[in-house]
């Protein structure tokens, strides 16, 4: 019995890694204005970007309908398939219902796991998910491998703007503390289901310094990916810097998709990592 | 009946959408509950099916598949129950229906995770249990009259039981969303609006503002705010003529119930009409009575003291710190508000020449709540007086030694709420030297220090408290003393301009500026005037920022905080 890996877009899983893994991404609702696209189908991230930047206009998501799931997971178990679902984290999103309910009429066949992440985060677990299903592992198998990778999976990230992720109310009320009249670059730290701003930073150059700080104290990487949100260059200093504690041949790269950058923001980059 | 829910909900959506815990006005609760019922409704618009259980089966389909965001799914969950209770029923009564307000509950709750009380769940479950007890004989309209009012109870608790509703001031969204809902189906059935479709505006007078976050500032219809008015009353009424008659009363009018019943919520500038036609048609309960003039005038004088010299300020920000505040000097209106968005508690007004006493500081740092108290002095010459104020109080008072706004401003953003105080004041000392200082003022006399001449009336550069440089042009100054810092390693430049400096004058200084900066070291330099929103446009790495923001000090025509 093959197992199938289904995330959600707002995993940013390069499509490539994803189509050689066989993961499928259900897409996020992204609206610009009055109009509502599915994350990666009819909006691509270069497009996005760009209208965001250019026309102001702040975008939105919104959890897809659980029918969406509902429609994926009956065709991929028609063979007698199982499907590990991973989604971003619950805490975040309602997508982790709308697979949770998409999933109930298919019983044990269909397991939806809560990856307590975003982004990459998710998509790092996802990633081992599907390698271990290609092994050959069981769906119970493949389903405690993401439970047990959720806790040591973290994402860390310097945003341009705080604006993105303040409209987007994913922050507490405590953490919007983080002063609005003045530009800051903040820190991010996606971890165990929590959005926290660890660092609020003034410049990019000391936001990069204090995000490779963050990533080379928090311990050895069994995984790591660098990622960005419209802003290839950043990403390179990253990983440059990166580059002695983590082999750069074994990164991962990937662009945040619309679903993440309505709340990340243009700019953006960061790095996920599944440690060890 | 859907069609009437949906339509009624959509209507009322901008309402719903304003039930936003967060403090940004784009809640978008009533879009995704009027788009997914959108959808449920265009499964059944076109179809001429008069199988209650098909009808409702596909309504539940097009919810499933339609549904957004999370009070969506929690909408298409409930319609299921409707079908899940009217499945094989070609037709159905009251008591059907009272079936399918409880079942919706019951699958709303199996579809959250963690069900959460004082949201649409409990909304949806009162009014399942409103009508839990209904005669066998009951029609439809009066089992969803009595789930309705279930529901209005419920929701107007809801702030009772979760406290970012209360802290926010408002009911849940979702729940108001399911009220409007189900509103909707009672108006169709009570013959009002019998066929409204959906996606038409519909033009009322009923609209209800009652939970309007911004209703402080808009609404000025009545030539005031007038009184807002909420009476429960009953008797042997008469629903429709009652409701009519308050529409004449007033305005924003909210008249809900039955003959036996009504519940009533008006603006109006004459509270003593409307309660006493009410008297004499039955018995009042529960009025309340607000004058909403007096909410604006205090909305309007909390707003005022915002800016006033020494004020306690209970910003997000600060109360966001729990057992510790941060009592600052700072000089001008535009500095003491941005130390305020930072989480400030208390702003003394002072600094360049007008220095706070002993005194001031004391009474600052003895009017805020907390016990740890951190000064953030901003000047060099206050330094002295704040470590003075330490020692004349019982508080626990630490003084991080920032002798300019910049180092001040530098050390605020070092600030974490989740951070112990040891850790706070070590980082705030830290941050001290995270920036350079770069102050621009008038001359007002000629003098010779070292080996530089000033002459009365020249601009004087300072950089981190010494006079460097000084000229005839203040952008030539600015440039020069930005020069001898090596700009070329710098990301930031912020320039706050003086209370006595235009915003225009001080756009076409740092317009200049920039170019001076090309010119002379060949660097990119982008240029954001106040207010505009510096970060949400990437710059090429490399790339040097002029941030200008209002400071408002007096004396200094700018200050040049340099990152």
């Amino acid at each position: 019995m093959t197992v199938h890996v289904v995330a959600d877009s707002a995993s940013d899983i390069p499509p490539v890694v994803a189509e050689m893994l066989g993961i499928i991404q259900v897409p996020v609702l992204v609206q610009l204005g009055d109009e509502t696209f599915r994350d990666r189908v009819d909006l691509q991230p270069s497009e996005f970007y760009q209208r965001v930047v250019s026309s102001k206009i702040a975008p939105k998501t919104a959890a897809n309908a659980p029918g969406l799931y509902t429609e994926t997971f009956e065709r991929l178990t028609a063979g007698g398939d199982a499907v590990l679902s991973t989604t971003v984290a619950a805490s975040l999103s309602g997508i982790y219902n709308s697979a949770r309910i998409g999933a109930q009429e298919f019983g044990d066949r269909v397991v939806v796991v809560d990856s307590t992440n975003a982004t990459m985060g998710e998509g790092l677990i996802a990633i081992q998910a599907a390698r271990a299903a290609q092994k050959g592992a069981s769906l119970e198998e493949v389903a405690a491998l993401c439970r047990q990778l959720a806790p040591k999976t973290h994402v860390w990230a310097a945003l341009n703007t705080l604006e993105f992720l303040h409209r987007g109310g994913r922050l507490s009320a405590t953490q919007a503390f983080v002063g609005s009249l003045l530009q800051v670059k903040p820190i991010l730290h996606v971890h165990n289901s929590e959005v926290a701003v660890v660092e609020r930073i003034r410049t990019m150059r000391k936001a990069l310094d204090k995000l490779v700080e963050l990533v080379k104290t928090a311990g050895p990487a069994a995984e790591m990916c660098i990622l960005h949100a419209g802003s290839q260059d950043l990403a390179n200093e990253v990983r440059s810097r990166l580059s002695d504690v983590f082999p750069t041949e074994k990164m991962f790269y990937a662009e945040a998709g619309p679903a993440i950058g309505t709340h990340a923001g243009p700019g953006a980059v960061g790095v996920a990592a599944i440690l060890k | 009946m859907i069609g009437a829910g949906t339509a009624w909900l959509e209507h009322n959506a901008p309402e719903v959408n304003a039930l936003n815990v967060f403090p940004v006005p784009d809640g978008d609760t009533g879009t995704n509950m009027m788009l997914t019922a959108r959808a449920a409704y265009d499964e059944v618009a076109s179809n001429s099916s008069k199988s209650a259980s098909e009808i409702s089966q596909r309504v539940y389909r097009g919810a499933q598949f339609g549904s957004r965001g999370n009070s969506g799914v929690i909408l298409s969950q409930l319609l299921r129950g409707y079908a899940s209770a009217l499945k094989d029923k070609h037709e159905f009564g009251g008591r059907d229906f009272a079936n399918a307000l409880r079942q919706a509950a019951e699958f709303a709750y199996q579809g959250v995770t963690k069900p959460v009380e004082g949201t649409i769940l409990t909304v949806a479950r009162e009014a399942g249990q409103a009508v839990a007890s209904i005669d066998d004989g009951a029609d439809v309209a009066a089992v969803l009259e009595r789930g309705l009012r279930g529901a209005q109870d419920a929701l107007a608790r809801t702030p009772t039981m979760l406290k970012v509703l209360r802290d926010a001031g408002v009911v849940d969204a979702g729940g108001k969303g399911y009220v409007f809902f189900l509103e909707g189906m009672v108006r169709y059935l009570r013959g009002e609006k019998a066929h409204i479709e959906p996606g038409v505006t519909v033009q009322e007078t009923t609209a209800a503002p009652a939970f309007n976050l911004d209703f402080a500032e808009g609404e000025d219809e009545l030539g005031g705010f007038g009184y807002c008015t909420e009476f429960i009353v009953e008797g042997r009424l008469n629903f429709e003529q009652f409701r009519i008659d308050m529409l004449a009363l007033g305005n924003s009018a909210v008249v809900v119930g039955d003959d036996e019943m009504i519940k009533v919520h008006i603006h109006t500038t004459d509270p003593g009409a409307a309660l006493s036609y009410a008297t004499q048609r039955g018995s009042l309960l529960k009025v309340k009575i607000d004058n909403m003039d007096r909410q604006h005038q205090d909305f309007a004088a909390r707003k005022q003291s915002a800016t006033a010299p020494v004020a306690e300020r209970t910003t997000a920000a600060s109360e966001a710190l729990h057992d510790l505040a941060v009592v600052v000097v700072a000089p001008g209106e535009g500095f003491q508000e941005i130390f305020a968005s930072m989480g400030a508690s208390s702003i003394i007004s002072g600094g360049q020449t007008m220095n706070p006493s002993v005194q001031d500081l004391l009474t600052a740092i003895e009017s805020v709540k907390p016990h740890n108290v951190i000064v953030l002095p901003n000047n060099k010459n206050i330094i002295m007086t704040a470590q003075q104020a330490q020692e004349l109080t019982e508080k626990s008072v630490f003084v991080v030694p920032s002798k300019t706004i910049p180092q001040g401003i530098s050390a605020m953003l070092a600030l974490r709420p989740d951070g112990t105080v040891d850790e706070n004041i070590g980082a705030m000392t830290d941050a001290l030297g995270n920036v350079q200082t770069v102050e621009l003022a008038r001359a007002v006399r000629s003098v010779k220090i070292d080996e530089l001449e000033v002459g009365e009336g020249q601009t004087i550069g300072i950089l981190n408290d010494e006079v460097v440089d000084a000229g005839d042009d203040v952008v030539i100054v600015a440039a020069d003393v930005l020069g001898m810092l090596g700009i070329e390693d710098y990301e930031v430049i912020a320039a706050y301009y003086g209370e006595d400096i235009a915003s225009d004058s001080a756009e076409s200084f740092a317009n200049a500026l920039a170019d001076a900066l090309r010119q002379r070291y060949d660097m990119p330099v982008a240029v954001f005037p106040a207010n505009s929103h510096a970060g949400s446009t990437p710059l090429p790495f490399g790339t040097l920022r002029i941030e200008l923001h209002p400071g408002g000090q007096p004396h200094y025509f700018y200050i040049l905080s340099v990152e």
